[in-house]
């Protein structure tokens, strides 16, 4: 196609500098544990896990004391300098940090990318629940970095394609891919059960079902293309 | 092939956290569904924690302020979540999929958390219908309106020029609009200077996901009778 790689533009609202003041470097009294940034990234990230393994609050505090300051400073810029919305922001994302820990997962990311993600997601909740007239939306919204890791779905956009409607794709499956996606997809069963009624490891149910993607992925952009 | 995505500010400012909550809803489920889009969000948002967090100008050794350290207490002395079973517990409560005429159509992740709030919705039931067109509200958010579509084949909306922004977001089927044909995954963007008649494919029926900022205005001869229409097809 022509415009394969066609881009809408047009938006035109104000943007925080992504990029600039990336470089510059701290101010050396301002980092007392490390002069090494990335030693910090680390040792954020061992804290993280550190706390999801063994709840430990020793470890959580100092995390807090890192990290909940800079929030404030974040979230007043994000809440127009309202202090209550904000320290509500910081407050629904450190506990958020503490409850879910087990969540993160290190080798998608530093620590202080989880955290601003989960932040910047409940900003669009508070916004949401905010400017709803019409909606109903319950205490625990909270948006898919927060959701347990269940299935291979989180990041796996394909899955769209796995409706009933698709069913014309479904022959470059084997039986026993296929038994397994109607399981998952259509019968919206856990992965742990499908496993179980199926009497195989989880670790085959996953792969099969990745192998299954793949293959309807291949078939269905050969067809649109 | 999803071949039309956010534009890159669009994608900053998402990550920034600065879009109206209905347009953020749109990015975020087309995120969910792209590849590409994907990655570029990860890379900004390691960008802009590592700015907005890391380089803010906040000595570690300082003590907290009162408030932050309440708050600290506060989620410590919280009661510790029953045994974490997040597996046995979540997927049951969230459905995946929506409902409508008969198929099931399995939702991105962000748009899964909204509809699962109404099940009316999720099941077909609370939707009108205009001709050939199906509309299922979602939300209104000050000027915003949030819905999802589905046209069935053939079928078009009249054509209307914006008084605001318009983003759809194909879910499922083709989605047509003047001479480009769009798959699904793919985000279209439009601003008020931009007069249209979208629809679906001749082929096949589309269902789509949709956010606009306040109501359309219909543009042409008889279809102006519309135009009361306008407020209740977005
Ligand atoms: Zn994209």
């Amino acid at each position: 196609m022509a415009s394969a790689s066609r881009r809408i533009s047009g938006y035109t609202a104000n943007t925080v500098p992504i990029v600039s003041g990336l470089m510059t470097s701290k101010p050396e009294n301002q980092s007392t544990t490390s002069a090494d940034p990335a030693n910090d990234g680390q040792r954020w990230k061992d804290a993280l896990v550190e706390i999801a393994e063994t709840r430990c609050r020793v470890q959580y505090a100092k995390l807090f004391n890192h990290f909940a300051p800079r929030l404030k400073m974040f979230a007043l810029r994000l809440c127009d300098s309202n202090e209550a919305l904000a320290l509500e922001l910081v407050q629904d994302t450190m506990l958020a940090v503490w409850q879910k820990a087990h969540l993160y997962n290190a080798s998608k990311g530093a620590a202080s990318t989880w955290i601003y993600t989960i932040a910047r997601n409940l900003r669009y909740d508070q916004l949401r629940k905010a400017s709803s007239k019409a909606d109903v939306i319950s205490a625990e919204d909270l948006w898919p970095v927060l959701e347990a890791e269940t299935d291979d779905g989180r990041s796996a956009p394909d899955h769209l394609v796995l409706q009933l409607q698709l069913e014309k794709y479904y022959d470059a499956l084997s039986p026993a891919q296929m038994e397994v996606i109607r399981k998952v997809y259509l019968e919206d069963k856990p992965q742990q059960q499908v496993a179980d009624e199926l009497n195989i490891p989880l670790g085959t149910v996953k792969s099969r079902i990745r192998l299954a993607v793949q293959k309807l992925q291949d078939k269905i952009e050969a067809h649109h293309d | 092939m999803i071949k039309s995505h956010p534009s890159e500010g669009l994608l900053q400012a998402f990550v920034a956290g600065e879009l109206p909550p209905a347009l953020a809803l749109c990015v975020s489920a087309h995120v969910d569904m792209c590849r590409l889009c994907q990655r570029d969000v990860q890379r900004l948002e390691a960008q802009q924690a590592e700015y907005s967090l890391e380089q803010a100008p906040v000595a570690d050794q300082a003590p907290l302020p009162d408030e932050l350290d309440h708050m600290l207490s506060a989620i410590l002395a919280m009661p510790e979540a029953p045994a974490d079973s997040p597996k046995a517990s979540k997927i049951t409560k969230i459905s995946k999929h929506i409902h409508w005429n008969q198929q099931k159509f399995l939702l991105p992740r962000a748009l899964q958390q909204q509809v699962n709030h109404q099940p009316a919705l999720q099941a077909g039931e609370s939707w009108r219908q205009l001709g050939k067109l199906w509309r299922g509200r979602l939300a209104e958010h000050d000027e915003w309106r949030t819905s999802f579509y589905y046209i069935e084949r053939g079928g078009e909306i009249p054509e209307h020029t914006h008084k605001g922004r318009e983003i759809t977001l194909v879910l499922s089927g083709s989605f047509v609009d003047g001479d480009e044909v769009y798959q699904e995954g793919d985000f279209i963007y439009r601003d008020g200077s931009h007069t249209h008649k979208p629809g679906a494919d001749a082929t096949e029926d589309c269902l789509c996901f949709t956010a606009v900022e306040a109501p359309l205005h219909f543009t042409t001869g008889a279809t102006r009778l519309l135009n009361p229409l306008g407020k209740l097809l977005y």
